[in-house]
């Protein structure tokens, strides 16, 4: 009796993980040369994002855009995210502007210029990146 | 800005990071319960409040934490543990930085490595910062 009651009381707590790891799919759009677009589905595996392939800046901003913990996209940047365009800055509008949530532009700890640029991306229309001959567009 | 060393050692300064400070807004670890560890960063200073410790599994993690946080060669690179510090704003440097007459410093993060390297980065931007 005593044992169940010992049993009742003591209960074991996991820690929450601070931040997820947790992905999730999207859709872009990939613009080609010749004005013709093409759906781009991303899946969680983000074997999509080879398609990008001639875009190196792309295809990584591609893949880190499937996470939704702002922080985790923003650390891939290495402590470059306020000072130079990265895939992490890109990654984190593609995920700011899926989400429809203008707050992942702060979470993910974008300020100045990048920061208005990533509100913009969320709020305005369907916004375009382009390099190295590929273009994309976040519907 | 960052300053860098090895207590009791070495002692060196490296060049500078980053721009805005927030005050920081978790309640502090009291003076007594800080790890032996923030001894090396300067809390033994009772001016030089922790605000947090906590140890990440590799160096190039700390941005998850900070992501605003500047450039940081030598944690980029680095997957070894490391033990991080974060001071309220404030941090008295007198004794503990080469810069000893730069006093009240903001933004005050520091980490150690498992070989007792200190790193301390001042001004880190707390922007999309996650403080356990």
């Amino acid at each position: 009796m005593l044992g169940l009651a010992i049993l009742a009381v003591v209960r074991v707590e996991h820690a929450r993980p601070l931040f997820s790891m947790s992905r999730q799919a999207y859709t872009i759009e990939v613009i080609h040369s010749d004005g013709t677009t093409e759906h781009l589905d991303v899946n969680a595996d983000g074997r999509a994002c080879a398609r990008l392939g001639t875009s190196q800046q792309l295809s990584e901003a591609c893949r880190l855009a499937l996470n939704i913990d702002p922080n985790v996209i923003a650390a891939a940047a290495l402590g470059q995210l306020n000072h130079v365009d990265t895939p992490a800055l890109l990654a984190l509008i593609l995920r700011a502007r899926m989400s429809n949530d203008s707050a992942i532009c702060e979470k993910g700890g974008l300020e100045g210029l990048r920061l208005a640029r990533c509100h913009e991306a969320v709020v305005g229309g369907s916004p375009t990146f382009s390099d190295s001959g590929v273009t994309i567009r976040i519907p | 800005m960052k300053t860098v060393w090895t207590r009791p050692a070495r002692l060196r300064v490296a060049g500078g990071v980053l721009g805005l400070t927030l005050t920081l807004g978790a309640a502090p670890i009291a003076a007594s319960a800080f790890d032996q560890r923030a001894e090396h960063c300067g809390a033994w200073n009772p001016t030089n409040v922790v605000v947090s410790e906590f140890d990440i599994a590799a160096a190039r993690e700390i941005w998850k934490y900070f992501p605003a946080m500047g450039m940081a060669p030598d944690l980029a690179a680095s997957e070894s543990p490391m033990h991080v510090v974060v001071f309220r704003d404030g941090f008295d440097s007198t004794g503990v930085s080469v810069r000893a007459s730069v006093s009240k410093l903001n933004g005050v993060v520091c980490v150690i490595t498992s070989s007792d390297e200190v790193t301390i980065f001042t001004d880190v931007s707390m922007s999309g910062a996650i403080i356990p």
